[in-house]
């Protein structure tokens, strides 16, 4: 008794007792983005963005809303996960690395719903 | 001896390790930094997307403000770069998920693979602009 750790102490988290979970969602938004990409990629060549009505019209398809709400949520998850690694790297003192991750955290969030409003007020325009 | 670079505070001698800039860049370390780089870049792009779909989202005044700084050299130019910047962060992302599995970790592989996502993401660029721009 008492010189075995508990499972639930070894299993995924380290000695940070965070991160694994982190880790694991920066891979699951990189895989849910690549699809996501490749069809924003693909509408970019063949849409002109440049045109009011026909962007707006773009948007009001029901797949093409989704589409993009889905892009917006992996995608600023994706970022967000990625910039507070760079912060925690390159940041060291203490009170502009606190700044600095509570900045990113809220901007973040702050750019998906706006995405995701914007995406959802052209659609139910339409 | 104290004011030579590998002394420390207080006058004791302590070696401190080799640091990154005397290592002479290779593919290996120069794609990694990119793929931080493109990644911050992209972020920010991320933003700017905001900003234009926000714009469509107001009126037709709004859009064609931000239009007009899309549509200029400038703008193409930095558009580009974006779409050169998600091929790459991509492409190299892929890279990783295969190492993350355990696979493609000779040295042979990595600089293969680290050519490959170069020459992609360039002519995937190239392919998207042709019927983009």
């Amino acid at each position: 008794m008492g010189y075995k750790s508990a499972l639930y102490k070894a299993k995924g988290s380290g000695s940070a007792k965070e991160g694994s979970h982190h880790w694991l969602m920066q891979r699951v938004t990189a895989i849910a983005l690549i699809p996501l990409i490749f069809a924003l990629m693909y509408y970019l060549s063949t849409y002109d963005f440049t045109d009011f009505e026909q962007s707006r019209e773009f948007i009001q398809k029901p797949a093409h809303a989704l589409g993009g709400i889905l892009l917006y949520i992996a995608a600023f998850y994706h970022g967000y996960l990625g910039i507070t690694v760079v912060i925690e790297d390159y940041i060291h003192k203490k009170c502009c690395k606190i700044t600095a991750l509570i900045t990113a955290r809220l901007t973040c969030f702050g750019g998906a719903i706006a995405g995701i409003f914007s995406i959802l007020s052209i659609y139910l325009k339409g | 001896m104290s004011d030579n670079n590998m002394t420390g505070k207080g006058g004791r001698e302590r070696p401190l390790s080799p640091h990154l800039t005397i290592y002479k860049p290779q593919i290996t370390s120069v794609l990694s930094i990119t793929h931080r780089a493109t990644g911050v870049s992209l972020l920010l792009g991320l933003f700017l997307s905001v900003a234009w779909l926000g714009s469509l989202a107001c009126d037709e005044e709004t859009f064609n403000f931000v239009n007009g700084f899309v549509t200029s050299i400038v703008g193409k130019i930095i558009i580009t770069c974006f779409i050169w910047a998600i091929y790459y962060h991509m492409w190299n992302g892929i890279r990783h998920l295969f190492w993350d599995i355990g696979k493609g970790y000779e040295i042979s592989t990595v600089t293969k693979s680290g050519i490959f996502v170069v020459i992609a993401s360039i002519a995937l660029t190239i392919i998207t602009l042709f019927t983009f721009l």
